[in-house]
């Protein structure tokens, strides 16, 4: 299931990044920066709350690897949420300057 | 409630970091808002979806409040997601903006004279 869901979010951010026309060196650098600090806060604190007795797994559906007690299932969630709220952040932004510019010949000069 | 105190706390801690340098909520709030909606909603069908398969076991503890909003879902979860797309979101445009601090200083400190070193 981690796999679909990953999928969806990974769409997400391609459309969002073809969509607001990001030039892949441009946002390469903060998306991958963000993602190593996500998975990293998350090899912390999913082991802190693990450990804290928050909450457990069934473990049938899980494949079993994990860091520390962290199931590898669980980076995914951080994996998505980098993945997702840039591709709807991109997409809300070209979604608002295209309603902007919606003649989209009219130039945007009638400012004051 | 300790751990609904932490999450808030950090919750706080985001927007602080947010409104100081602009980065997402304090730089476009509808947008803002629109992502975190919909991120946390992503997660929370994820959530539930998992829970249906008996993957999480919420498990009482003293550092929770006990409320929950569904079974196996505790408040403190959805606290969390909202959190989880925050921070991410902040992660991002906060290195955005870094990356651009240190390039428009670098470029602004190795010649002045270079013609196109001076962009408002």
């Amino acid at each position: 299931m981690s796999f679909w869901f990953l999928a969806a979010a990974g769409s997400v951010f391609l459309l969002g990044a073809l969509a607001g026309r990001k030039k892949p060196a441009a946002i390469a650098l903060p998306v991958l920066a963000a993602m190593v600090l996500m998975l990293l806060l998350t090899a912390i604190f999913d082991n802190l709350m693990i450990f804290a007795g928050l909450f457990d797994y069934g473990t049938h559906t899980l494949s079993g690897l994990r860091i520390g007690l962290a199931p590898i299932e669980d980076f995914a969630y951080a994996a998505c949420a980098v993945l997702l709220g840039p591709g709807l952040w991109w997409l809300f932004e070209a979604l608002a300057s295209r309603r902007k510019g919606s003649g989209h010949s009219i130039p945007p000069n009638d400012k004051a | 409630m300790i751990y609904l105190g932490i999450l808030l706390g950090l919750l706080g801690c985001m927007a602080l970091l947010d409104a100081k340098w602009k980065l997402f909520v304090f730089r476009h709030p509808l947008r803002g808002l629109m992502v975190l909606v919909l991120g946390t909603g992503f997660f929370v069908l994820w959530d539930v979806l998992a829970i249906g398969q008996g993957i999480f076991l919420h498990k009482p503890s003293e550092l929770m409040t006990g409320i929950m909003v569904g079974e196996q879902f505790p408040l403190e979860e959805v606290f969390f997601l909202v959190f989880l797309c925050y921070c991410a979101m902040i992660a991002v445009t906060g290195a955005q903006a870094l990356i651009k601090f240190r390039a428009r200083r670098t470029r602004g400190s190795s010649k002045a004279g270079e013609g196109d070193g001076h962009v408002s």
